[in-house]
């Protein structure tokens, strides 16, 4: 009986450690893009994560991407001090932007051998300017070992998340709406 | 002072000429980003990076197109006065 139950832990220890969720601290950046009739600003800012992803049911990926204000940049320093000021983003109050994911669907399931990929719909929090909003975005998974690869894009509102700028800039010189994609990679613990 | 008064204009038009060579922003970037294909463990992918530039932008040929349009009136003006006073005026441009 000792032996047969030792047999079977042993046969389904593979399985059970397969099954173990991985850390997955993740950084990389985020680009966004405002395309205004008056001008089209093209920026970035740092990325980084912490995940907890099942490869054997993704559908359990957990955990947080933050991206720091103050690591905003648009090739100009003004701009950019504009953006961070109480008037735009205000980086003193709210220094992170944050989505906590909720809910994750399988969109395209995984494929390859080396390199692994699915496709997701990840549905979360996404907290900018201090406003929280649920945002749904499209995410593409890559993996190859124990080194993973996330790449979304999404549009997100100004108006959504209560950032006004100076009277007649948002529409004009900013966009109403800010097309953002970020690609981060990391390695699984 | 006339010829003066066309100089300032002139080079205003060079101004904008340059502004608008430059890409036509309205802030002036003194870093650009540089999209390039690099080839890592996942395949290709596009990375961006930043790199430094300086494209002038309406921020600074705006106020100095400007004042150098102002300045040709300014100077167009004070000729018409003296020429009013019966002063000598400059008629070098012709």
């Amino acid at each position: 009986m000792l032996l047969r139950t030792l047999a079977l832990v042993f046969a389904l220890a593979p399985v059970t450690a397969l099954a173990v969720p991985s850390q997955v601290n993740v950084a990389g950046t985020m680009k966004w893009v405002s395309d205004a009739p008056v001008e089209k600003i093209i920026g970035t800012a740092d990325g980084k994560g912490s995940l907890t992803i099942d490869f054997d049911d993704l559908t359990r990926i957990s955990g947080t991407l933050t991206v720091a204000v103050d690591t905003m940049k648009s090739g100009n320093g003004k701009r950019d001090g504009h953006l961070r000021s109480a008037e735009w983003l205000d980086a003193a109050k709210h220094p992170n932007i944050t989505f906590t994911i909720k809910a994750v669907k399988v969109t395209q399931p995984t494929t390859g051998d080396a390199v692994k990929m699915a496709v997701l719909e990840a549905t979360g929090d996404f907290t900018l300017h201090g406003v929280t909003k649920p945002l749904t975005a499209p995410v593409t998974l890559k993996w190859k070992g124990p080194k993973v690869k996330i790449t979304t894009a999404f549009n997100i509102s100004l108006d959504d998340y209560a950032i006004e700028g100076k009277k007649g800039i948002v529409g004009n010189k900013v966009g109403k709406q800010i097309a953002v994609t970020v690609r981060l990679k990391g390695k699984a613990n | 002072m006339r010829a003066a008064a066309v100089i300032c204009f002139v080079l205003a038009l060079v101004a904008m000429g340059v502004w608008v060579a430059h890409g036509q922003h309205l802030a002036t970037l003194t870093e650009k980003l540089v999209e390039r294909e690099v080839k890592d463990e996942f395949g290709e992918e596009i990375v961006e990076e930043w790199v430094d530039t300086f494209e002038v932008g309406l921020d600074i040929t705006g106020p100095v197109a400007g004042g150098l349009v102002a300045l040709g009136f300014g100077l167009l003006l004070v000729n018409r006065r003296r020429s009013r006073r019966g002063a000598p005026t400059d008629t070098s441009s012709g």
